[in-house]
């Protein structure tokens, strides 16, 4: 087993409070920054990336994680561990498969995060629980303050923050907002989210980011449009279109209880019934239930549970975590016994 | 658990999951990762999903001698190639092409955002012109003269502040 100690239950995104957080799990504000006299990643040798990580992890972590951070180069990980921290939204698969010296510097909350040599030198990242995007903003804006005086960031008055790729150049900022809709999944009306959305320029993508499935009706609602605009009307954007799919979300939920309450209290009971008492569960049917199951809890369906304890079980079942627990590597059906076995201790 | 097969080579399972928002309909994808890497789709990375906009530039003007840059050694072919750049200077260095392609990104090619503040004042007072000189032609695009004139006066004041303070 690697170097991390099987953590806290998850960070704080996971706690199930601020604003609207019956469907906002999280948001999550990103920053793409760049050392103006390195080469960019694609180009860079691998001595100089080496040298360059080492900078950003001193100025980051005698900075920002001088009580109680850490950080970890990947190359010090093994896969189990790997997996861990991408689970834990703390990097990004893209870093996993990098090539030169990188690695991420986060403290004990895991509100603020930073990935040193992904596809930019730094990747700063602060995700909170709810709907809680300024909050995560101004965060974000604070640490940056505090790593612009002490790295010298590429920047340009025409093209703003310089990245690698130039669909980040300017803010450098994706503000991405996960919302739990599973009401208007069940009602097939997610489409129509989908294409509002789309048509004010701002992308849909699952629970674990680009390219990955929506999964456990998790919805993960971010900008593509990073220059020409301020980060204000960036967070505008989202602030404006986020609470309406909440309404409509909403609005759905209380139709099918009023409705449709017997085939709702079957679906969700169904699911609360299956986590506690399955011996087998694979990822995927774990996510389906605990969906269901959040939303049980949150239309007031299952009492004494808490929505704190279903959000850390969507993490604390992948597998990476559950291998971690285990303290060794299981095999695909080795973990779903596993996992049955942890989700049944943690519902009984 | 059912497995989803590779809508490609209909054997394998598909672990590859893209889903494609084109003209606000929702397509989806599902390759296995041999198939997918064949199709030019690389798991997680976001310009897979627009290849087109980073790709060479329809209509032949691509004929131009290519630049190299002497700082990272990358050149304007390469980049169009591989959709990244290779260090700051790139940027200044092809910015002829990447104002096109800026464009056809974002839908602008100047920067509004948050400035370092090491950049100082004088880039804060640069913006202001030219956010200024964008109210300017809109208010004479619709007629308003009376506050096309209040502006005006308002980007002579600041060029004047601006050209005492450099004295």
């Amino acid at each position: 087993m690697g170097p991390i100690e099987f953590g806290s239950q998850g960070g704080q995104w996971l706690r199930g409070d601020g604003a609207d957080s019956d469907i906002v799990m999280s948001c999550r504000i990103r920053l793409a920054r760049n050392l103006r006299s390195y080469h960019f990643m694609p180009q860079i040798k691998p001595d100089a990336a080496k040298e360059a990580a080492g900078l950003v992890r001193d100025k980051v972590m005698g900075s920002l994680f001088k009580e109680d951070g850490q950080y970890l180069s990947i190359e010090d990980l093994d896969e189990i561990d790997r997996m861990y921290l991408i689970e834990r939204h703390l990097i990004s698969r893209e870093l996993v498969n990098g090539e030169c010296e990188r690695g991420v510097a986060f403290g004990e909350s895991e509100i603020t995060a930073v990935m040193i040599n992904e596809e930019d030198h730094v990747r700063l990242q602060v995700i909170f629980s709810g709907m809680e995007l300024d909050r995560a903003w101004g965060e974000a804006q604070r640490v940056d303050g505090i790593l612009e005086k002490q790295l010298d960031f590429a920047f340009s008055s025409q093209f703003g923050y310089l990245t690698a790729c130039p669909t980040n150049v300017g803010t450098g900022m994706r503000a991405s907002v996960m919302l739990h809709l599973p009401a208007l999944v069940m009602t097939k009306q997610i489409e129509k989210v989908f294409q509002a959305v789309s048509k004010i320029n701002l992308a849909v993508r699952g629970l674990y980011g680009e390219g990955t499935q929506a999964s456990g009706d998790f919805y993960q609602i971010s900008n593509q449009v990073t220059l020409g605009v301020s980060e204000a009307s960036i967070l505008d954007n989202i602030k404006r279109v986020v609470p309406r799919i909440i309404q409509y979300e909403r609005n759905v939920r209380e139709h099918l209880l009023a409705e449709s309450r017997t085939s709702l209290e079957d679906k969700v009971y169904r699911a609360h019934g299956n986590l506690q008492n399955a011996r087998v569960i694979t990822t995927e049917e774990t996510m389906n239930l605990l969906s269901a199951l959040r939303l049980g809890v949150n239309s007031g369906l299952v009492e004494g549970l808490e929505v704190e304890e279903v959000n850390k079980l969507f993490v604390l079942t992948q597998p990476g975590h559950l291998q971690k627990r285990e303290q060794r590597a299981l095999d695909p059906d080795e973990r779903d016994i596993a996992r049955a076995k942890f989700i049944r201790s943690r519902l009984a | 658990m059912d497995h989803q097969l590779c809508q490609s080579c209909h054997k394998n399972t598909a672990t590859v999951h893209l889903t494609e928002i084109i003209d606000g309909e929702k397509h989806e994808v599902h390759y296995c990762e041999a198939c997918a890497q064949s199709a030019g789709v690389h798991p997680l990375s976001p310009k897979s999903f627009f290849p087109n906009l980073i790709g060479p530039a329809a209509g032949g003007s691509e004929e131009e001698p290519d630049i190299q840059c002497p700082e990272c050694g990358l050149t304007y072919a390469e980049f169009r190639r591989r959709g990244r750049l290779g260090c700051a200077e790139d940027y200044r260095l092809f910015s002829n092409g990447l104002v096109e392609l800026l464009e056809r990104i974002h839908g602008s090619s100047q920067h509004i955002g948050k400035i370092p503040e090491s950049e100082g004042d004088h880039l804060k007072l640069e913006r202001e012109i030219i956010e200024l000189k964008r109210e300017l032609t809109r208010a004479i695009h619709v007629e308003e003269y009376e506050q096309a004139a209040q502006i005006r006066d308002r980007i002579r004041e600041i060029e004047e502040t601006s050209d005492r303070g450099t004295d």
